[in-house]
């Protein structure tokens, strides 16, 4: 404030000189500079982490990489053409497409149907809310792998179906049964947080409302539909926007749960990537598939916000 | 204002691109040029009486260097896909080691991309070095005409550890008197095996390598190799996957899993150091375990069969010390994989490690390493194994052939597979990377 002070004193208009020259630092200036200096540490964070390796990923998907040598040179759009060539991509952005649809179609349903069951003023409610978000608070590695036992030919899921006389599959060795665990364990870890936002969307739908439609004759399920699930529907499309965008990047539950088998059955494009990067040392290729990630990301988030209008109470008007 | 601001703020981005870059490479090429430097070593043992004898050979290499040579860091990354995946990302990073430890399995690799430095000129020249002394067959891998691109400090015969008690529980013959009998085949094994399982619900035998029936289908060369099979032809550019030994080899390693129930299938754990299974395959490490295991057990050579010749049934691993040639100092790299795998410090790694020295390879100096074993066990698996033991097959692109074959062998391993279509379907995947 001092030095503010001094700046204004020194303006000119009561000199009659040379006006005096204004100096840079003016206080927008300082604003500005303060401004910059504490954006700039998550500026240069965002830059190291996020443009960079971007940035850097294009350029990968342009060269031919040997990660053996550390050389590498310009291949145009090859690594592009492989894209077409490669047989096993089919493959595995079919198992991607199920993956993806099959954990949300689970996922949203699941939380919200917890959610709901949760969302009661009884004794004892919150020991169930932190039940089921438990999960969530387990690390992935530990979660996958005490699940891997329980998944074995002789473990503890085979073992109490054996109680009810049914032979259970090899579950992580069949494609079906493989796909289906990836899918039901990646669900059940990542159900808790889901489910505390669907409490809290249904916690803030007006009382008044689903009282008025009582009065009216709606019966339970009737209200749920036509008047909590209009009102909770932003909260629906951010789950299933989010839900989407994280199983296009499940990784480390593939990779310990199943390796991607059997064949090509369970490999997700992530951990594609990931095997062509750092199993094959082929970063060119990984670059490319990975542009082919980030662009099935973007349209797929751009089809869902567009589809907002139709599907999200109030979203039309 | 609008425009100099986003003027200023691409400026920014690009100084902080540039020096993150600059960061990255680090590359300095002018070697010693500077005064002494600093070498980076990776491996995969984080045993700290290990890591003290390469600290202590790293200390003296740095006592004879000192004008070119400040220290040696020794950095630990676990074994295994994991290693591969971190010395990979460092090279291509721009941040390579200088020198590190590589297990057959990637040599090609790197020799093929020319990612190791060339040996030859340092140990060959170098009277003092020995380097005659290096088995001939042990260093066939990492050798070509005159180059030589690592020294292998580790050279691990593999063979068949076996429960005494259960096979006396069952009034079997042990392998080692079936062994002295010249009864020893895989034929016989499997027979032993299904007694045993049948008897005592345990698994009969199983190949540790390959107990995930993962990646490592190599170690099925183990029983291929008796029966002739290889997975390809010499010069590593057909696939013989499917050929009659093959076949033979896998017929009865298929009917040991689905028809004698000996094998354990696709998935079940056992543990022969826990008292699960009769016989296990695996390298002479599993010694140590056993040191206080509650049964009585035995190690013999793998089993011969219709094709093996002079008796020679051993399969080895191999682990080398190599030079990257993306290192900072290619030079001293090679000076440090010299100086640690002369006699002197061959002598030093053998408490650990099987060398490939000929002075080092006898049941004296194996013996010191191997407490566990007696002197048949290690003149009949180590000292034969190391001199006459033949690689499990490696091949360049390894990587992607592993996989391949993995799903390939996928449909092998049902019970109702028929085994030569299933191999069939191997070489359809591994055959085209093959010739490439």
């Amino acid at each position: 404030m001092t030095q503010l002070t001094d700046v204004r004193a020194a303006a000119p208009g009561g000199s009659s000189g040379p006006p005096a020259r204004k100096p840079w630092l003016t206080q927008p200036r300082r604003e500005l500079i303060a401004g910059y200096l504490f954006t700039s540490p998550q500026v240069i964070g965002y830059f190291a982490v996020v443009v960079v390796p971007m940035v850097a990923l294009f350029w990968y998907s342009f060269q031919e990489f040997s990660a053996l040598s550390g050389r590498s040179e310009f291949a145009g759009t090859e690594n592009y053409q492989r894209l077409l060539d490669d047989p096993n991509l089919p493959t595995v952005l079919r198992s991607t497409g199920i993956f993806v649809i099959g954990l949300v179609a689970l996922g949203v349903p699941l939380a919200l149907f917890l959610a709901v069951l949760v969302n009661q003023r009884i004794r004892g409610i919150r020991v169930f809310r932190a039940i089921f978000f438990a999960p969530a608070l387990v690390s992935v590695a530990a979660w996958v792998i005490v699940w891997q036992f329980m998944l074995l030919p002789d473990g503890a899921v085979n073992g109490l179906l054996r109680m009810i006389s049914v032979d259970g599959p090899n579950w992580l060795r069949e494609p079906v049964p493989a796909m289906v665990c990836v899918i039901v364990v990646q669900a059940l870890k990542g159900v808790g947080i889901n489910m505390l936002i669907f409490l809290a969307a249904l916690q803030g739908v007006p009382k008044e409302l689903t009282e008025a439609a009582r009065v009216d004759g709606a019966g339970r399920l009737r209200t749920f539909r036509s008047v909590t699930l209009p009102m909770i529907s932003p909260e629906i499309l951010m789950v299933t926007i989010l839900m989407t965008i994280g199983s296009l990047k499940v990784f480390a539950q593939v990779l310990l749960l199943t390796e991607g088998g059997p064949g090509y059955e369970t490999t997700v494009l992530a951990y594609y990537i990931y095997r062509q990067a750092f199993g094959n040392g082929d970063f060119g290729y990984a670059g490319a598939l990975s542009v082919l990630l980030f662009l099935v990301l973007v349209v797929l988030t751009g089809v869902m916000w567009v589809a907002r209008k139709r599907v999200v109470f109030h979203e039309s008007e | 204002m609008r425009t100099t601001r986003w003027t200023r703020t691409a400026a920014a981005a690009a100084a902080a691109a540039l020096t993150l870059t600059a960061c990255s490479g680090g590359d300095d090429e002018t070697g010693t040029s500077e005064g002494p430097v600093e070498l980076r070593m990776v491996t995969w043992t984080p045993n700290e009486a290990h890591l003290a004898i390469l600290n202590e050979i790293a200390d003296e290499f740095v006592a004879a260097h000192p004008d070119e040579v400040s220290s040696v860091a020794i950095e630990t990354t676990p074994a295994g896909e994991n290693y591969r995946t971190v010395v990979t990302t460092q090279i291509s990073g721009g941040d390579a080691p200088d020198v590190g430890w590589l297990s057959e399995v990637d040599a090609l690799d790197f020799i093929d991309l020319d990612g190791l430095v060339d040996l030859g000129p340092t140990v060959r020249d170098d009277e003092a070095y020995a380097f005659d002394d290096l088995t001939p067959s042990a260093m066939e891998l990492w050798s070509d005409g005159d180059a030589v691109y690592g020294i292998p400090f580790s050279t691990s015969p593999a063979g068949v550890f076996y429960n005494a008690d259960m096979f006396a529980a069952a009034g079997l013959p042990t392998p080692d008197q079936m062994l002295a009998d010249g009864t020893w085949t895989w034929e016989n094994l499997a027979v032993a095996a299904k007694a045993i399982s049948d008897s005592q619900q345990v698994a009969g035998f199983y190949i540790a390598p390959y107990l995930n029936f993962d990646q490592n289908w190599q170690f099925l060369s183990h029983v291929t190799y008796a029966y002739g099979g290889a997975p390809w032809n010499e010069d590593g550019t057909e696939c013989t996957f499917d050929d009659a030994g093959n076949v033979d080899a896998l017929t009865l390693l298929h009917d040991m899993i689905y028809t004698d129930g000996s094998y354990p299938t696709p998935g079940e754990v056992v543990d022969f150091a826990a008292g699960n299974a009769a016989m296990v395959d695996t390298f002479i490490s599993m010694a140590n375990t056993l040191e206080s295991a509650p049964f009585q057990w035995g190690l013999v050579p793998l089993p011969s069969g219709p094709e093996t010749s002079d008796g020679q049934t051993a399969v080895i691993g191999q682990s080398a010390v190599v030079a990257f040639a993306e290192g900072d100092h290619p030079d001293l790299a090679a000076e440090f994989v010299a100086f640690m795998t002369n006699e002197e410090n061959s002598r030093k790694l053998s408490e650990f490690f099987p060398s490939i020295r000929t002075p080092l390879i006898d049941v004296d100096t194996l013996a010191a390493a191997n407490p566990v074993l007696t002197p048949e066990q290690l003149q009949s698996v180590v000292v034969d194994g190391i001199t006459h033991g033949r690689l499990a097959p490696t091949h360049a692109g390894m990587g992607d052939i592993q996989t391949e074959g993995r799903i390939g062998l996928e449909s092998l391993w049902q019970p109702d597979a028929d085994v030569q279509t299933a191999l069939t379907g191997v070489c359809d995947r591994i055959g085209p990377l093959l010739a490439e």
